[in-house]
């Protein structure tokens, strides 16, 4: 019975593929892509390590502190991707309502789910966190051993945070009113992101990479040794791995006993407990989800506050005719259609919170970069060029959790698109021209802070928000057209849409405009940047200026093929 | 019947055209080299049992599938070649009514004129009417999100026609109505066709509805038409000269076993 669920959910993802996968590209660029990325992580985690071993006498010390962190942040990522794929897998997955009324044993079911849980969210650690595992054992020069170890650990390391994840799943429904448990989940994504982001600022990072902050040699050792806190699962990782990195005696094999024990007990107890409470919670997570959440409910309360500013039937009616006999704009509508239905629906609201504390984080932790900038490690020109990618770094996860789901996110109301006279290259400039200018204000406010922060000179200010503009418009074409290259229409789901197949393509190709954008100007920036602060200027000539005027165009020829592209693909579906 | 009918409004030429029409979903075809030509002013049918190709087709005249082959002419113009122009002169409502349900009834008919350009006055009038005739004054200014189905089925019906086009899509149009419902939707087909001169396009399940409203029908099955003209001609084709349009129904789209293991075999393969 197990085998047949599970094998079902496969043949269901391969149905999929079959179905929507047309080109068949898809497979090999997904590879290719993924290859490359892999490898530049590869490369700048195997450089950092290189640097760090390179600081004595405390370069092993200093190693160990990142991977301690690496470890950190995983079990954070780990955590909180657990606690929303358990809910979605076991209580709001539209196929529960089918399995639930057939006769499938309880145990069976649960472990079905559990292994699909965590297959889900584990892949997180596959793609970023491996290559930077493996490039410490490079760096450092371990044994054979190391990797073999390696492999023994993750495994269990992912799956503790998935056994939590379901214990807790079946707290919160059973115990919570069923209307609340949404509300739940947005409060809990909240609380993983504050975790994570003070676990990670009681380390100071950037304190590691400057040996010189330091009183003595005596404090920095004292700060290097201390373990983090020997409860958490990321720590017993750190005391299996770190004697085989640096061949320096046998793992604890107390932690790897505690490692492995502690998964598989939670594993027990959980399946123990979904036995009998189990579908009481399915149950009321049942009610919870068709009930008004708290958002929504502040919403229509809103809703009705600003009925007067709305103006009513009347006045909007009265308002048209004002206007006379010009035509409405086709675009003005599509946009604004675009603006009030991503506006009035609360369950976007969160997700703009998460924007908000993004980029308050990263400005908080910008002022900390430059102090690690005055460092050899970093140099001005570092740190400024270190921004700038951040900045479009940070520009693209926006366009892709926000506009790339765009054209998705229309579903089933994608008919009146379609059956309406408009191309749909139109439709596509609508959504892309309503949804740029966030991206842009985004871009904008953080590149100018950032920068001000820093007392970067007027030129640097003002091509950093250049470039920074440039990409804003590129990224969001870039965005909602390979949003429409990889729609799915039947995925209500705006976050999972955003971490799909076509999201991490889109994410990866995003990051290369970025970096090509930068690349071309860097000259000509470096030049007239050290003229504006009376230094020497640069030895260039006309090509680098041909060549950064092609690099600022560059996004605007991808946003046109990206629009084109979509449009294309959309019509090829039909 | 020539192809240089731009202005086939007014010389009485068929309003939709169909030709050769092809829809394939991989091996399957779903829609098998269709003949049709429905005039203005006339509603006109279309029948068939679950899975004929109804739904593939109506979404083919509307521009929201592309066929594999085949031309398809609304008011003369091209579906293929000039997709906007075409669908300027056509209203759609789908077997289901999914609309954006964060909009209010009135923004959302504002959305609808914007796409199909009309003018700021022309919108205000038109919303009016529309709001008017399909009960949904009270509840211009609410959310569709706590419109009912049938409240909604309206609704797509007030955008449908707010731009005043000249041929009526209807997918299956009695589903989610109430009586009333379906009494003013009847009423309302007759009075577009016979007096605004619209073509109205729409398949059913609902024979009574069928008999009632339509001035032609064809019934298809299995992607082809099987029979087409008035009910009256349907009647002496199927031979069942006294019946209702149920039992000629029934006669016509009757197959054997054989014919049925035959359509499945096509439809999935023999292996
Ligand atoms: N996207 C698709 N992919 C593959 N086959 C499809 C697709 N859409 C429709 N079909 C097939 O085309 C055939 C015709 O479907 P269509 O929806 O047009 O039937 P219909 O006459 O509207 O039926 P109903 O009365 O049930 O609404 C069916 O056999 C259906 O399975
Ligand atoms: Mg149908």
């Amino acid at each position: 019975m197990l085998s047949r669920l599970i094998g079902t959910k496969l043949r269901e993802m391969r149905g999929h593929l079959r179905s929507e996968e047309e080109s068949t590209l898809r497979a090999p660029l997904f590879f290719v892509l993924s290859a490359i990325f892999w490898a530049m992580l590869y490369r700048g985690s195997l450089w950092i390590v290189n640097q760090a071993v390179g600081i004595q006498p405390v370069g092993d010390l200093l190693v160990q502190k990142l991977l301690a962190i690496t470890f950190l942040v995983f079990l954070a990522l780990l955590t909180f991707s657990n606690i929303v794929t358990v809910f979605t897998t076991f209580y709001l997955s539209d196929d529960l309502q089918f399995l639930m009324s057939k006769p499938i044993p309880d145990d069976e079911l649960f472990t079905s789910r559990f292994l699909e849980s965590l297959s889900e969210s584990s892949w997180i650690v596959v793609v970023f966190g491996l290559p930077i595992f493996i490039a410490a054992g490079v760096g450092v020069g371990a044994p054979w051993g190391y990797y073999g170890m390696l492999g023994t650990t993750l495994i269990p390391f992912v799956a503790l945070p998935t056994a939590i994840a379901t214990l807790l799943a079946l707290a919160i429904t059973n115990l919570l009113e069923a209307t609340r448990t949404r509300d739940i989940l947005m409060f809990f994504g909240l609380i993983a992101f504050t975790g994570l982001f003070i676990a990670i600022r009681a380390y100071r990072p950037e304190r590691l990479l400057n040996p010189e902050s330091f009183e003595s040699i005596g404090q920095m050792l004292d700060l290097l040794s201390a373990p983090t806190s020997a409860y958490l699962p990321s720590e017993w990782c750190m005391q299996i791995l770190m004697p085989v990195l640096f061949n320096s005696g046998p793992p604890d094999y107390w932690d790897l006993g505690l490692l492995y024990s502690t998964p598989l007990a939670l594993y027990f107890i959980s399946a123990w407990c979904h036995r009998s409470l189990y579908e009481r919670g399915y149950s009321k997570a049942q009610e919870g989800r068709h009930g008004p959440s708290l958002l929504t409910n502040l919403r229509n309360w809103i809703f009705e506050r600003t009925e007067s500013l709305r103006g009513g039937l009347d006045e909007g009616v009265a308002s048209l005719r004002e206007k006379g006999d010009d035509a409405i704009s086709d675009l003005q509508q599509l946009v604004r259609k675009d603006q009030l239905v991503f506006l009035r629906d609360a369950s976007q609201w969160s997700q703009l919170l998460v924007v908000l504390a993004i980029m308050l984080i990263y400005l908080v932790n910008y002022k900390y970069f430059e102090i690690a900038s005055h460092q050899k490690l970093f140099g001005e020109v570092g740190l400024y060029y270190f921004n700038l990618a951040a900045c479009g770094f940070v520009v693209v996860a926006l366009a892709g959790r926000f506009l790339f789901p765009a054209v998705s996110l229309e579903g089933k109301n994608f008919w009146m698109i379609l059956q309406a006279p408009i191309s749909l290259e139109k439709f596509l400039t609508g959504k892309w021209l309503g949804a740029m200018t966030p991206v842009v204000v985004v871009g904008q406010f953080l590149i100018w802070t950032s920068n001000m922060l820093v007392q970067q000179n007027w030129f640097h200010c003002l091509m950093g928000s250049v470039i920074t503009l440039v990409i804003s418009i590129g990224i969001a074409a870039m965005a909602v057209g390979l949003g429409a290259v990889y729609p799915q229409f039947h995925n209500p789901n705006a976050a999972k849409i955003a971490s799909s197949f076509g999201a991490v393509i889109y994410m990866i190709l995003g990051m290369f405009v970025v970096l090509f954008v930068l690349a071309a100007t860097f000259h000509v920036t470096m030049h007239y940047g050290n003229l504006a602060s009376g230094e020497d200027g640069w030895n260039i000539g006309l090509v680098h200026h041909v060549v950064a005027l092609a690099g600022l165009l560059t996004p605007f020829g991808v946003a046109a093929v990206s629009i084109r592209l979509g449009a294309h693909a959309l019509r090829k579906r039909m | 019947m020539s192809d240089d009918s731009a202005s086939s409004s007014h010389t009485g030429q068929p309003r939709v055209v169909l030709r050769n029409l092809v829809k394939r979903y991989g091996d399957f075809t779903a829609v098998d080299h269709l003949n049709l030509e429905a005039p203005e002013g006339q509603v006109f049918g279309v029948l068939g049992p679950n899975g004929a190709g109804k739904t593939t087709t109506l979404r083919m005249i509307t521009g929201l599938l592309q066929p594999t082959e085949g031309t398809i002419l609304v008011d003369g113009i091209d579906m293929i070649e000039d997709p906007t122009a075409a669908k300027r002169q056509t209203g759609f409502i789908p077997d289901r009514p999914y609309v954006y349900d964060k909009l209010t009834a009135f923004e959302y008919l504002r959305f609808i004129g914007g796409l199909y350009h009309m003018s700021a006055d022309k919108i205000a009038e038109r919303i009016e009417d529309m709001l008017e005739l399909f009960e949904l004054a009270e509840w211009g200014d609410s959310l569709i999100e706590s419109f009912s189905h049938g409240m909604k089925q309206r609704l797509v019906f007030a955008g449908a026609l707010l731009p005043e086009p000249r041929l009526m899509v209807i997918d299956e149009p009695m589903v989610g109505l109430d009586p009333q419902g379906h009494h003013l939707v009847k009423q309302l087909f007759q009075d577009l066709a016979h007096e605004d001169g619209l073509t109205v396009l729409l398949s059913t399940h609902t024979l009574e509805v069928a008999e009632d409203v339509c001035d032609q029908i064809v019934i298809i099955n299995h992607g082809q038409i099987i029979a087409r003209g008035t009910l009256q001609e349907l009647r002496i084709e199927s031979g069942a000269d006294e019946g209702s349009l149920e039992e000629v129904f029934l006669a016509l789209t009757e197959e054997s076993d054989e014919e049925r293991a035959e359509a499945v075999a096509a439809r999935f393969g023999r292996d």
